[in-house]
């Protein structure tokens, strides 16, 4: 049994917390409270511990991103599938390449809200593999898992 | 543990938190003009100490270090610190403690707590005594 870091970026607001308390069974904020630096959170996969990093977008904490993001097996970029949104986090996403050694994969956050651009626009901009989601409906729950399964297998990770 | 009055203060400082930047210094008063703490420097640490994490949960309220300590009051995303000079106690209450967990590892008991009582139990009566 193994422990696996997966880190969660994106800019303020996106939705990162709320993805983590999605995946930990806990309810869904009511309302925005920024996440101050970095916060953790757990959950067991199959025969793996997966510590879910949830790292704060705001400008003055991402100096803290190359520490932390260190040892990551899987890093997600998350958006709220805003165009004005998507095309900043490819920002981000350029830094994130200059650190080398885990996969990145997005997703499209907010699928519920008029004008969210699609998974596969998203990904076209991004150009990584692109996931859509709705992290306020519990029910998204099953599909956030089967999404961290098919990137572990990705990874060779294997989740019995 | 601490004792600390109004000619101990160095500075008062104030954070904010931006929804895009993060912490941002809105206010440095400095009460004394030998404290040269760079708060410059230290703002966006001092809001991590204070704040990091989740907001629901628990969040120091009082940080001891070797030259100053510093008191938050938080109210909603904004931190008000006062930074104290000096650090009376601080040494004589940590070498306490280490004793204590030192104690703790041998596997030792701890008295100290029940000798206390007991003074006070023996100062109690001999004032009954006296009365």
């Amino acid at each position: 049994m193994g422990t696996v870091k997966v880190s969660f970026v994106g800019l303020p607001g996106v939705g990162k917390t709320t993805i983590i308390k999605l995946l930990t069974g806990a309810p869904p904020p009511l309302e925005y409270r920024p996440t101050i630096g970095f916060d953790l959170g757990k959950i067991s996969f199959g025969e793996h511990e997966v510590s879910l990093f949830d790292l704060a977008g705001h400008e003055r904490f991402r100096t803290l991103w190359p520490q932390i993001l260190k040892g990551s097996t899987l890093v997600i970029l998350v958006t709220d599938s805003t165009p004005v949104n998507v095309l900043q986090s490819k920002k981000i996403l350029e830094e994130l390449k200059k650190i080398d050694g885990y996969r990145v994969i997005a997703i499209a956050n907010k699928q519920d809200l008029p004008g969210a651009m699609k998974p596969n626009r998203v990904q076209d901009l991004l150009e990584v593999p692109t996931y859509g989601l709705v992290a306020i409906d519990p029910r998204e729950r099953v599909k956030m898992y089967h999404i961290l399964m098919k990137e572990f297998k990705k990874l060779a990770l294997e989740v019995k | 543990m601490f004792e600390f009055g109004v000619k101990d203060i160095a500075a008062i400082v104030k954070i904010d938190f931006d929804i895009e930047q993060g912490p941002v210094l809105k206010e440095v008063k400095k009460l004394d003009e030998n404290f040269n703490v760079n708060i410059e420097d230290l703002f966006v640490n001092i809001y991590l100490w204070f704040m990091g994490g989740s907001l629901d949960k628990p969040k120091p309220r009082f940080i001891a270090f070797d030259e100053f300590s510093i008191a938050a009051f938080i109210k909603e995303m904004e931190v008000t610190c006062v930074f104290i000079k000096g650090n009376d106690g601080l040494e004589k209450s940590m070498s306490h403690i280490r004793e204590i967990v030192e104690k703790i590892e041998r596997g030792e008991p701890i008295t100290e707590e029940k000798k206390v009582t007991k003074s006070i139990t023996r100062r109690r009566r001999r004032r009954r005594r006296r009365r």
